[in-house]
């Protein structure tokens, strides 16, 4: 306070005064406390809105070449599915060759196909067991080339004839001599392209269902392996899996409800739509959630099923974003762009597409790819569901459109 | 001379910063939540040393300190001056459902002034806020099932910060007719930027927040014209009635607003246009009409006691979209206010070196909401700090005050602030007959 009266008393130091005085109040007030006051007549700046966009432009494709081999899983088996017709798995294997894996195997050895499977994927009848042919191949055939629609080269040549296999999680086939002993020929040639005579001259076997089959069995590929047991050995010497790859065929289709499309995780039937991506469109720029919704006939799926019976389960589904020339080529599953659980609700898949459209709209991402959707996992099961269409009268594919209007209350 | 040029520098830096709204943002910044209605809360032309008196000082004249307050004064203009500074407001503003406390710390304007011809013809060039908008309004709703996209309620909440205003830009004359009469004439450019920044934000992280800005940039000009009358000798050999009055015509502002917002796009954030100036069209906003009359009167050289009358047409207003708002009111303002100097020409003594000043106000307000006028009570203090050695002086004002009413769940403030000017005043352009 005397600081304040000398400085008073000296008029030449009136600004250093002022500027004491402004330091003063800075600190006094420096505290701000922003409350909520004035609401009822402070209106709101913004509106909410919420938009329902049909999705016209919106069918399946089922041009997209699908390649099954070498899949975490194969599938084998046959089934009678009310809304997907019969579907019959035809699997193929072939052992690897490798040295190390086996020291010795003798010409009285014993040969296995251990099959390990999933009972949590099984697709069919889950009281009934099912019948294979074990069924040798008869020309050179790649699993990574193998589409799931070739049909399955199998020879006459039955190595093992009417084998069941019930809900076990895994099971244990013996083979017969013979085969051992053709395997073993190339197991001790010891010419320098031993490998591409075994490549080019072994086949492998297949796993053919026979009539009366009532389930597909999910055959895990990397728990599955050829066993090689001598007569004087306690163990078992194992080659895994060298090549293998499933085909399906699907006969006595129902032609089903025309609201609503058939959708398979192998790629052999996709949702294919898209919808334009501009400020028109949307109806605004201000864009809180961009969600698609694809709606489930959870209704069909299980009221058709008899009892007993089951499908693998179905609660993810995946948007990619290809090009129409992209689609001539096949995909391999990798590089969804969207992926989203089920909803248990409503059985519901919904995608929240907002940062994309904000992309399209606003950061110059291109938009000249169509949407292609799929369910679950590309990974050797038989995934099946059932989707609404843009027929349909209530859950037809949508985009949910929650925005902001900025100019509410603007004075 | 040196010193003089200096202080205007300082000055001049310090308000075209404070007009800048450089201020760190949310610190300082808010105001009354009644700014957030129209273009803001107006701000009147004020005389520093008149503050104090809680009065504009349309009929107090003084020889060392400009004024904004009357054109008139300038034509009686015998020492170059120049005056600036900055205000500080607290609002403790509480309604029925809350309550928020805010400050602000904005500037009061710059103005110089100086003598064409001594006494008799003057020139002022100022800028100055004619309104202010500063406020912060959080509001929280939630859409019921069915009302949203959601499944269930959706819970969001708005974030509504206004800041920006008026300002004008005066080059005005004012000329003297002998002693008695002055009359004074000010065009002036009316620009400046009305700012709202919106966020909201919702209770569900499946909702991007979405903020945006509505930015309306206004430009107009507008006229004000001054009188003043001096007379002496009324009731005793030293006393002085002075009458003033200053008319401000309706401002016709052309108005372009736009709407931009930040998006997040990859890793970064892009600002893009939501809607152009072009979409929008342009705007009018109207600003009324306004007089302000006053009458002072100082029985000797010690005394003034001054009362004025404020009237602004807000029935007037017109918004951007050239339309009326059922919420503006007339509004009219009613003071009456003293100053005491101790010792005219004399500061030998401590209490000599200060002038005292005390008022109070009444005004009717610009606002008519839910059938209430938002009024204010105001009451002032404020001393002037002379200089021995210059014609300079700091005036310091303080003021508290009442606005508004908590009835029909309006907001009522409490506001107490400081305001601090720097008058110069200087005789430029002199040369002494010794060197």
């Amino acid at each position: 306070m005397k600081r304040i009266i000398e400085l008073a008393s000296n008029g030449a130091q009136t600004p250093k005064l002022a500027l004491f005085f402004i330091l003063g109040l800075l600190i006094i007030t420096g505290c701000e406390d922003p409350g909520i006051v004035g609401n009822s007549f402070v209106g709101s700046g913004a509106q909410i809105a919420s938009d329902t966009v049909k999705i016209s432009d919106y069918n399946t494709a089922d041009q997209i070449p699908t390649y099954s081999g070498n899949r975490s899983y194969l599938s084998a088996g046959k089934f009678d599915d009310p809304v997907f017709g019969t579907v019959t798995a035809t699997g193929l294997l072939k052992p690897s060759i490798s040295t190390s894996a086996i020291d010795t195997l003798q010409e009285d050895a014993s040969m296995y196909l251990q099959l390990k499977i999933d009972p949590g994927n099984v697709y069919g009848d889950t009281t009934s067991s099912t019948t294979f042919d074990l069924v040798e191949m008869n020309q050179l055939w790649r699993g990574k080339s193998w589409k799931m629609d070739d049909p399955a080269p199998v020879s006459d040549n039955v190595v093992v004839s009417s084998t069941q296999i019930g809900m076990q999680d895994s099971v244990v086939i013996e083979l017969p001599t013979s085969y051992m002993m053709k395997y073993r020929d190339f197991y001790y040639d010891d010419s320098a392209n031993r490998d591409s005579l075994y490549k080019y001259n072994f086949y492998g076997l297949a796993l053919v269902p026979k009539d009366g089959s009532n389930k597909i069995l999910a055959i895990n590929s990397s728990g599955s392996h050829f066993l090689f047991q001598n007569p004087d050995d306690t163990t078992y010497s194992q080659e895994t899996l060298n090549d293998w790859a499933y085909s399906v065929e699907r006969t006595n289709v129902p032609s089903g409800n025309n609201n609503e499309d058939n959708v398979f995780g192998d790629f052999s039937q996709v949702i294919n739509f898209d919808f334009p991506i501009d400020k028109q469109s949307m109806g605004s720029q201000n864009l809180s959630r961009v969600e698609l919704v694809l709606y489930q006939d959870e209704q069909t799926l299980t009221g058709t099923l008899p009892a007993n019976t089951v499908r693998p389960p179905v609660s993810n589904a995946k948007l990619y974003l290809k090009t129409p020339e992209e689609l001539q080529y096949s995909f391999d599953g990798s590089g969804a762009s969207f992926s989203t659980d089920i909803d248990s609700t409503d059985f519901t898949y919904r995608f929240n597409l907002t940062n994309y459209i904000n992309a399209v709209l606003f950061g110059g991402a291109s938009s000249d790819t169509r949407f292609i959707g799929t369910i679950q996992s590309n990974n050797g099961i038989i995934y099946s569901t059932l989707l609404f269409n843009n027929e349909a009268d209530k859950n037809f594919p949508k985009l949910l459109i929650t925005s902001v209007n900025p100019e509410t209350g603007t004075n | 001379m040196k010193y003089f040029y200096l202080s205007i520098a300082l000055v001049l830096t310090v308000a075209t910063t404070a007009f800048g709204q450089l201020q760190p943002k949310n610190k300082l910044r808010s105001g009354s939540v009644y700014s957030y209605l129209g273009v803001g809360q107006p701000i009147d032309y004020r005389a520093s040393y008149a503050d104090g008196m809680g009065l504009n000082g349309v009929a107090i004249y003084d020889d060392f300190s400009a004024s904004l307050a009357n054109p008139a004064f300038w034509g009686r203009t015998y020492f170059s001056q120049a005056t600036g500074g900055l205000s500080l407001n607290n609002y403790n503003a509480r309604d029925y459902s809350g309550r928020s406390k805010n400050s602000e710390l904005t500037a009061n304007l710059f103005q110089a002034v100086f003598p064409l011809v001594r006494n008799k013809l003057g020139f002022s060039l100022s800028l100055s806020p004619i309104s202010r908008m500063s406020f912060m309004t959080y509001q929280q709703t939630t859409l019921p099932p069915g009302m949203s996209n959601a499944g269930d309620s959706l819970l969001y909440a708005e974030q509504n910060r206004g800041d920006g205003g008026l300002n004008r830009l005066e080059l005005g004359f004012g000329y003297s007719f002998g002693k008695h009469l002055s009359i004074g004439y000010a065009p002036s450019l009316v620009f400046g930027p009305i700012n709202n920044h919106l966020s909201i934000l919702y209770g569900s992280p499946d909702y991007q927040p979405i903020v945006y800005d509505v930015e309306t940039k206004n430009r107009g000009f507008g006229n004000r014209f001054g009188i003043f009358y001096r007379s002496s000798h009324i009731f005793n050999s030293h006393d002085n009635l002075d009458i003033g009055g200053q008319v401000s015509l309706p401002v016709n502002l052309r108005s372009r607003r736009s709407i931009k917002s930040d998006k997040s796009v990859g890793n970064g954030t892009k600002t893009v246009i939501i809607k152009s100036e072009d979409e929008f069209g342009a705007g009018n906003i109207r600003m009324p009409m306004e007089v302000t009359g006053g009458l002072t009167y100082s029985p000797n050289n010690k005394w003034q006691v001054g009362s004025e009358v404020l009237y602004q047409q807000w029935s007037d207003y017109q918004n951007y979209y050239k339309q009326p708002e059922n919420y503006m009111s007339d509004r009219y303002k009613f003071a009456v206010g003293t100053r005491f100097l101790p010792q005219q020409g004399n500061i030998n003594t401590f209490f000599s070196r200060f002038k005292y000043n005390a008022g109070v106000s009444y005004d009717s307000g610009y606002l008519k909401l839910q059938g209430q006028n938002i009024e204010t009570l105001m009451f002032s203090a404020g001393l002037g700090i002379l200089s021995p050695k210059s014609l300079s002086s700091v005036d310091i004002n303080f003021h508290f005050g009442i606005r508004g009413t908590k009835a029909n769940n309006l907001v009522k403030e409490q506001i107490w602030g400081v305001k601090i000017s720097l008058n110069l005043a200087e005789r430029m352009f002199y040369r002494p007959k010794l060197q």
